[in-house]
């Protein structure tokens, strides 16, 4: 493999002259304040709410859209602002035709692979079982053709893995990748890293960023609001504390509204969220309130903490932030 | 019937078998290519190749040594009696066409020459030409000489006899593919 620099993509108040237009009819400005630094071995899931921005942002990583304002290095190169070629040690994915619909999938992945300078018959043993560990057993012998686009991705995605390049960008936001196909993604994103290379993952599929992302950006009005790790991430900004599943939920949502003044109790698909961004987070406190309240919960537990509740706050406050300026 | 659009566990299987077999199949051929040849076969095999490419190497130049000194000297270049010659007019169509290029051979008995025999030889005026024996002729001095004639018909034989010093050599073959 090449020599692989430890900072990865360093962008510094990196601004496009795109612009799309807002919801009040007034052309908005799409990247206004770009600043990340993604280092080796790294996932990074850039999520947020305008799918154009997430898009447009990671086309300017892989250089194949220009940006007007800021600096941006990839690989401890500079890129052109106006230089439209993906570089060679870049992958980018950005829609699924690259895979050939007159093939089956391992066949596929055999004829992308056919450069490697390993004995032939090995490699498709190791990509067979590898395809089959990872999941995507039910797919390996299928023609492309029958193929979703999603699974498609996920295929172009196993060839970037096993290509020389050491960034992947997978540019994808739009597509909606199901648990199955997630879990094959996270495990590939384990590989890319395992193998010192750098992902980068645009989605607005939070559960995805979760299973195989160990960084997340999270992109709202041109600007990147918050970049960190993962666990991070969900550890700073997702509020709730417990959720409860009863039949009773909306009579108990009502009721410990009063009782808990402190905490939010929102009710969502019958389960019972109880946040708190400030005083009480004792989940024992929570219950002995619940019990209090003459409620016995059927099932009561400490939330784990996810991406999705973590990024539902984050863009809550964010927007409340606006309007308050 | 329509295409299933999952990969049944028998197919997994069955390719995970013909990967196997093609593994053994793989390290049979290896086993068999270890028995054959041993290592000091292989050192016969490497030596005996670098003899052939040295005497190759050799033979090509002394051949180019042999043939400037020849054009040095005046001669006619030539390689182990064999000569090679370009013919540039048309008295010998359609046998030989122009541009073809010709081989001939040195020959040591010239007086013993047959009719019909292709010669490259010296004319009076010292051109060198290639033309057909057409006739043996004795000379009133007793000594062998030879009317010429170009094959191609319109040509009327060669005024002068061709006596057996002005011979450069005996047409073997031409070469082909050279037709300019």
């Amino acid at each position: 493999m090449d020599y692989a620099p430890e900072h990865v993509v360093f962008m510094e108040h990196v601004a496009s002259g795109e612009h799309y237009a807002g919801a009040d009819g007034k052309p908005k400005r799409a990247l206004a304040d770009i600043s990340v630094l993604i280092r080796k071995s790294e996932t990074w899931g850039i999520i947020g709410p305008s799918l154009f921005e997430v898009k447009l942002l990671l086309e300017i990583m892989a250089n194949i859209k220009p940006y007007d304002g800021g600096r941006c290095v990839l690989m401890e190169q500079g890129m052109l602002r106006r230089k439209r070629v993906i570089l060679r040690h870049v992958f980018y994915l950005g829609n699924a035709d690259m895979v050939y619909d007159n093939m089956k999938a391992l066949e596929y992945l055999m004829f992308v692979t056919g450069k490697l300078p390993i004995d032939k018959v090995d490699l498709q043993e190791k990509i067979f079982e590898q395809m089959i560990e990872y999941g995507l057993g039910p797919i390996s012998l299928t023609p492309n053709y029958l193929l979703t686009k999603e699974e498609k991705a996920v295929l172009a995605l196993f060839a970037a893995a096993y290509s020389g390049s050491l960034i992947i960008i997978f540019n994808l936001p739009e597509y909606d990748f199901d648990e199955v196909l997630a879990g094959v993604i996270a495990r590939l994103s384990a590989f890319i890293r395992e193998k010192g290379k750098t992902l980068v993952l645009g989605s607005q599929n939070c559960h995805l960023i979760e299973k195989a992302c160990s960084h997340s950006a999270v992109l709202q009005d041109g600007k990147i609001i918050f970049s960190d790790t993962v666990d991070n991430f969900r550890n700073n900004y997702d509020p709730v504390i417990v959720t409860i599943q009863d039949k009773q939920a909306e009579t108990m949502a009502e009721k410990l509204a009063e009782l808990l003044p402190g905490c939010q109790v929102i009710l969502k698909n019958n389960r019972l969220m109880i946040s708190s961004s400030s005083q009480e987070k004792d989940p024992g406190m929570i219950y002995k309130r619940v019990l209090e309240a003459g409620f016995i919960p059927e099932r009561m537990e400490i939330n784990p903490k996810t991406v999705q509740n973590a990024y539902e706050e984050l863009i809550r406050r964010h927007d409340l932030q606006k309007q308050l300026l | 019937m329509p295409q299933s659009r999952y990969t049944s566990q028998e197919q997994i299987e069955e390719m995970r078998r013909e990967i196997q077999l093609e593994k053994q199949k793989i390290s049979g051929r290896l086993t068999c290519t270890s028995n054959a040849r041993h290592p000091k076969e292989r050192t016969v095999f490497k030596i005996t190749g670098w003899i052939v490419f040295f005497s190759v190497v050799s033979v090509l130049v002394a051949a180019i040594i042999s043939i400037n000194m020849a054009k040095n000297r005046g001669e006619i270049p030539n390689v182990w009696g064999f000569q090679v010659f370009s013919v540039e007019s048309g008295s010998m169509e359609p046998t030989l066409q122009i541009g073809t290029l010709i081989v001939s051979r040195k020959t040591n008995h010239p007086e013993s020459l047959k009719a019909n025999q292709i010669v490259t030889f010296r004319t009076l005026s010292g051109y060198i030409v290639t033309h057909r024996i057409i006739e043996v002729v004795t000379t009133s001095s007793g000594n062998t000489a030879y009317r010429m004639k170009g094959d191609n018909p319109v040509n009327s034989p060669d005024e002068d006899l061709l006596t057996p010093d002005r011979v450069i050599g005996i047409f073997v073959a031409k070469i082909p593919f050279t037709l300019r």
